[in-house]
């Protein structure tokens, strides 16, 4: 994981993410945590950009992947 | 040598040294009733009435002349502090121990708390975190029936920096119909008055048996499972994920919260260590069973 204040445990397919900032803890599968990692290593501005994109998409596997991370506030 | 009397004017005066794993409490009470229980639910090397470092400065007092004599109730204090409304007085030895682990989950941060009970055999050890009612202690007492070691039938201590499990022996907790299954299970256990009518319904408090001498050595946690009690269930131990297991643990922590990055990497640690399983039983002999196999495995 890229960024600082997220730790992390992974066993398997799932991942246990810690956010530093919030104390809270989350459960990802392995997809997800890997989508987290990439948005991680793009700038504000890219993020961003995917994000205002995927608005306009038909909701898919991807399309879930970036709403539960912004629901759990991890991008 | 601790007699009754003893006890009791040091239970008025001084106050009783109680020895728990790493913690003393000092407990003073005028309900000199206290002491009988003491005396009969904690060994002799737990209790002295010799002045020493005290982690708990507890004590169990009426809360005013009038509920002293007219249905009488009781307040429990931690340095002068009540955190609990009074409860009748009949309740007293099962609200010293509900004080007692109330002034561990909330003072003790050197320590990852699990609400869990711990088990060992052969140095290693079962952790079993669960919600109240799940057969958590009903299981613990029935290993420790047949040879297992207790560490602990309430928390689970994991040291932050060993990962090993911290003992904190005390007279395990038992509720309702459990009281029933051990006494039958375990006929030479030593009981403590069954008290009713508590918030946890009927309880009653069973001493640690005296074989178990080495009572303050810690274990390494092995196995980390949720019990669960059902009805005519059959024995079952199912694997369950690692990350499952990390995030009900952690939900069954006192103070995972608190030690936020040192816990996440604490328990973190454990669950590494540890097998996960789910278990579900009603037959208390398949349940010994069950575990003994597990340690025989480990063993060998």
């Amino acid at each position: 994981m890229t960024k600082s204040n997220l730790l992390i445990h992974s066993w398997g397919d799932e991942v246990v993410i810690y956010n530093c900032l919030s104390g809270d803890t989350h459960l990802l599968d392995i997809d997800t945590a890997d989508f987290l990692d990439d948005m991680l290593a793009k700038t504000s501005e890219q993020r961003n950009e995917i994000v205002a994109m995927d608005r306009q998409n038909q909701p898919d596997q991807r399309n879930l992947q970036l709403q539960a991370l912004l629901k759990l506030k991890l991008i | 040598m601790n007699n009754s009397i003893a006890l009791e004017q040091a239970l008025l005066k001084e106050g009783v040294y109680i020895k728990t794993g790493p913690y003393v409490s000092c407990l003073k009470s005028p309900i000199t009733s206290l002491a009988g229980s003491l005396l009969s639910l904690y060994h002799e090397s737990q209790i002295s009435l010799t002045e020493e470092f005290v982690d708990f400065h507890v004590s169990i007092e009426y809360p005013g002349i009038l509920r002293h004599y007219f249905r009488p109730q009781i307040l429990f204090k931690f340095d002068g502090f009540s955190p609990f409304k009074p409860l009748p007085a009949a309740q007293v030895y099962p609200f010293f121990e509900w004080g007692l682990n109330w002034c561990i989950a909330t003072n003790s941060n050197s320590h990852l708390i699990l609400h869990a009970a711990v088990v060992e055999k052969n140095d290693f050890a079962i952790v079993f975190p669960a919600a109240p009612g799940s057969g958590k202690s009903t299981l613990c007492a029935g290993l420790v029936a047949r040879g297992w070691r207790l560490l602990s039938d309430e928390m689970a201590m994991i040291d932050l920096k060993s990962q090993e499990l911290t003992a904190i022996v005390r007279p395990i907790s038992l509720k309702n119909e459990s009281i029933k299954v051990i006494k039958k299970f375990a006929p030479d256990f030593q009981f403590g008055s069954i008290v009713h009518d508590t918030n946890k319904g009927t309880v009653s408090h069973v001493k640690v048996p005296s074989a178990q001498n080495d009572m303050d050595k810690s274990a390494s946690p092995a196995w980390i499972v949720f019990p669960k009690y059902e009805k005519k269930a059959a024995t079952s131990l199912k694997e369950t994920s690692k990350a499952q297991a990390f995030l009900r643990a952690a939900e069954n922590s006192f103070n995972y919260n608190v030690l936020a990055e040192t816990g996440f990497n604490a328990l973190g640690d454990v669950v590494e260590a540890c097998e996960c399983y789910d278990f579900c039983y009603s037959d208390l002999d398949e349940a010994i069973k069950t575990f003994d196999e597990l340690a025989a495995e480990k063993k060998n």
